[in-house]
């Protein structure tokens, strides 16, 4: 009774890591969500939805994208707004067949939307499931550029205007430093009659940083986002004696290696396998001890039958 | 022969009878635990929120406790597979006691996991979307291993006591006749059975040690294998290990002594046991001083600027009350209390006008240390360069005093060796415990992103009562389980002490 049971746990056990091991190291996605998965979804979320570059996996974006201009905005990105080129022509690390099949997997991510749209108007294009509710948002679009207050200060301003050029005012602005771990936040402002917003940084950076600012959108505009490079200064770090434990600017970023050992989406498969066969090694040992406690309880039931039968003679 | 069996009824008799006291002790437990059980229930209905863990500092006593239980559970291991498989022969009326420790620290250390979860209903998920690559999968697998390992090698050497039990306890309940006949396997102690168990208790003796030092190496990559000040150190691995069996063996010296005097075992655990132990205790309690010194003095000789605020907190801030209680009560203080006793011989009578001194030595000794720890002048803004000579005669401060407490206390010591020992035992315990906490939350404190928009108290972690109860009732649990389990078997191995031969006994018939 008692070895069946723990052959039985050992046996649930092995099995649940060959799962495990089978589930991770042979995933059977489709090829574009784990290229995605891999290249993208650090910016743009997991399956598109969006985090320090827009997302690009929502009904909304791809009712209003066509394939064609999707691939391009990959292959040369938008040095400018930090999404990089990644076409193998624009020293990217992707082939063209990769591009598409990433597209291809994005679009399967809204079946409905059509791969071919005429226009990509800046306007909300009307989807088939969000039409009804989807009041007149206006696009709006953000700029930031850099300025030098007092002490050697960074200033960073944002300006947000509507579709038609007019500046939106009373809008909140919220500022951040884009790294490799996420963002750090750096403060928010809002927005004044100009559509100006400005946030003074108390500390200036040794090395070139990458801050966004960003507009959530309100009922009438929609959001947007703009990011800028800051170029280091001389006079670096902590300007005014700000508290070096919310320096945020001038925090280094982790040294990770760039194709991220830390980041690895399944087990390298020698180590992997490595470890499977260790554990599988000391289960098969229990199982061979189990088999010696099943082997003395045989034993035993054998004798009792002897004595029983020398006892009747 | 007979006498063999008077010696052995001793063994029997908490089996047999339950006394008043026990059931007392019992309800006391249960008490706590039904506590325990009400702040868990608070825990789940409210969530972390009643914790002291935020954002931040997302571990506290909940993983200490976890480290602290894996830790001990290596007493079973260490003591009784390592001495099995060298083949000493003072092991045998302990190996029991240390495997059951083994068994019972590690049901309730795993758990500390769960309860440290806001979502324990998403721990499934550990499995179904477990990456291999991680280090909490491993440990999954190391502590699922470990426990199947223990209790096969607890059970083992337990099988033909088993025996023993069926055929002598006859008037017990049905219950347990019935647990005794399954168990034992149907044990006659016939050649073969013999082989067979024999060959079963070798392979996992020789097992189980390689699987329990992965899952103390295991544990302590978790942390290692982050990039975090504090955590991220090649030693890690054998810190901990090392740090596990220290306090596994301090922890069967305190099993040991209160089952001597509950169950009257003094006949078994004689004063040469922990006479062994506490040396074999005070050479752990000297490489885990090495270890810790060669860490502690690594990191701060470096100085990295990520390092440094860890460091400023252990040394001199918030952490300093704790880390310097941890370093002199728990591992300088009790390898004294181990090593001295030892060391120094008894004084001679020609030197009786100088013990007299004694009392007076005492109080200036309580003086001094009064005097350095309320001494002003050393907070949070000192660094660690030690800029001011405060420390340093703190320090000195200190060291005499101890000096002092010992000269007075060295007859007494000398005196009393397993009380001695025991002491030592429950303060080497007390030690790792903080050792543990202070493992892990500075690091915590000192995040690679800094901490921002979450308000001031985030930054900060105090342990709740909701925190305190658990730790309380995990306590009261394990000591629940291995007082029930003395009650139910033999908690010293009876084949294995009989006149100290190795051979295992033929069972039943043959007896009597
Ligand atoms: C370093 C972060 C980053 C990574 C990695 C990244 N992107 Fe981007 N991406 C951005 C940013 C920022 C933008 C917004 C550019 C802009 O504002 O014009 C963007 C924009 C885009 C756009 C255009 C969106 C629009 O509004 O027209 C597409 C399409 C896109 N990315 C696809 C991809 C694909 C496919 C990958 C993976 C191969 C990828 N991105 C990886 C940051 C990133």
């Amino acid at each position: 009774m008692a070895n069946r049971i723990v052959q039985l746990v050992g046996i649930a056990a092995l099995a649940l890591v060959l799962t495990m091991f089978a589930q991770t190291a042979w995933a059977d996605d489709p090829p574009g969500a784990k290229l995605f998965q891999t290249y993208c979804a650090s910016c743009h979320g997991e399956a598109g939805k969006g985090g320090f570059g827009p997302a690009i996996g929502t009904e909304k974006f791809l009712g209003g994208h066509d394939d064609a201009s999707m691939i391009k905005t990959t292959s040369e990105g938008v040095a400018a707004k930090g999404m990089p080129a990644w076409s193998k022509a624009n020293g990217g690390s992707l082939s063209d067949d990769q591009i598409a099949e990433i597209i291809a997997y994005l679009r399967s991510l809204s079946p409905g939307s059509s791969s071919t749209v005429a226009t990509s108007a800046p306007t909300a294009v009307p989807t088939s499931a969000t039409a009804p509710t989807v009041a007149v948002i206006v696009q709006s679009r953000l700029t930031l550029a850099q300025a030098t207050g007092k002490n050697g200060a960074v200033v960073l301003k944002a300006t947000l205007t509507g579709e038609d050029g007019k500046p939106i005012e009373g809008a909140a602005i919220s500022f951040s430093r884009a790294t490799s771990f996420g963002n750090l936040d750096l403060g928010s402002a809002k927005t004044d009659s100009q559509g100006l917003a400005a946030l003074t940084v108390a500390e200036v950076p040794s090395a070139a940083r990458q801050v966004v600012a960003a507009f959530k959108g309100d009922k009438s505009s929609a959001a947007s986002k703009s990011a800028l490079r800051l170029e280091p200064s001389d006079q670096a770090v902590a300007a005014n004696g700000a508290e070096v434990n919310n320096a945020q600017l001038s925090m280094d970023e982790p040294l990770l290696s760039p194709d991220g050992s830390l980041i690895t989406p399944n087990p390298p498969l020698v180590p992997a396998t490595l470890f499977v066969m260790v554990v599988l090694g000391v289960w098969s040992i229990y199982a061979l001890v189990v088999y010696q406690l099943f082997r003395v309880r045989k034993a035993g039931v054998v004798e009792n039958k002897v004595n029983t039968l020398t006892f009747r003679q | 022969m007979q006498r063999q069996s008077a010696r052995e009824d001793i063994l029997f008799q908490p089996l047999r009878s339950n006394s008043i006291g026990f059931y007392l002790f019992c309800a006391f437990l249960l008490a706590i635990i039904g506590w325990a059980a009400y702040a868990y229930y608070i825990q789940l209905r409210d969530g972390l929120v009643v914790t002291g863990l935020r954002n931040y500092i997302f571990w506290g006593i909940y993983m200490t406790n976890f480290v602290f239980f894996i830790g001990i559970s290596h007493a079973g291991t260490l003591i009784s597979a390592i001495l099995r498989v060298t083949g000493a022969e003072w092991r045998r009326p302990i190996t029991r006691m240390a495997e059951a420790i083994t068994l019972f620290a590690l049901t309730i250390g795993a758990p500390m996991i769960i309860i440290d979860m806001g979502h324990p209903e998403r721990l499934p998920n550990l499995l179904l979307y477990g990456r291999l690559q991680s280090p909490i999968l491993w440990d999954l697998i190391s502590v699922t291993t470990y426990i199947v390992g223990s209790l096969m090698y607890l059970y083992l050497p337990m099988v033909p006591d088993l025996a023993e039990c069926r055929d002598r306890l006859t008037d017990a309940p049905n219950w347990k006749r019935f647990v005794y006949r399954v168990l034992s396997l149907g044990w006659r102690g016939n050649e073969e059975q013999k082989r067979r168990l024999e060959r079963g208790v070798s392979i996992m003796a020789i097992t189980i040690i390689p699987v329990a030092v992965s899952v103390h190496t295991v544990v302590s990559w978790i942390f290692g294998m982050t990039l975090r000040p504090g955590w991220h150190s090649t030693i890690f691995g054998p810190y901990f290990v090392v740090g596990a069996i220290f306090s596994g063996i301090a922890a069967l010296l305190v099993a040991m002594a209160i089952f001597r005097r509950v169950y009257h075992l003094e006949s078994y655990l004689q004063e040469k046991h922990f006479r062994y132990l506490g040396l074999l205790l005070l050479v752990m309690d000297v490489i885990y001083i090495y270890f810790t010194l060669s860490e502690y003095l690594t990191m701060a000789y470096g100085n990295e600027a990520a390092d440094q605020g860890v460091m400023q907190m252990l040394f001199v801030g918030d952490f300093a009350p704790i880390f310097w209680t941890m370093i002199l009560g728990g591992f300088v203080l009790p390898g004294l209390m181990l090593a001295l006793p030892n060391l120094v011989k008894n004084p001679s009578p020609s030197s009786a006008p100088l013990l007299n001194l004694r009392p007076l030595a005492a109080a200036i000794a309580l003086v001094v240390i009064a005097l350095v720890t309320t001494a002003p002048g050393v907070g949070a803004s000192a660094d660690i360069q030690m800029a001011t000579v405060t420390p340093v005669l703190r320090l000195i401060g200190i060291i005499a005093a101890i000096g002092g407490v010992f000269w007075v206390m060295l007859p007494f010591m000398q005196a009393h060796p397993i009380g001695t020992v025991v002491t030592a035992s429950v303060l080497v315990n007390i030690g790792m415990w903080l050792k543990r906490y202070i493992i892990i939350v500075p690091t915590l404190y000192n995040p690679l992103i800094p901490i921002q928009n979450v308000p001031t108290e985030w930054a900060h972690y105090t342990p709740t009562w909701v925190e305190w109860s658990i730790t309380a009732g995990a306590f009261a649990s394990f000591i629940l389980l291995y007082a029930l389990f003395s009650k139910m078997f033999p908690i010293v191995s009876i084949w294995e002490t009989s006149e100290q031969k190795p051979e295992l006994p033929a069972g039943g018939g043959t007896r009597g």
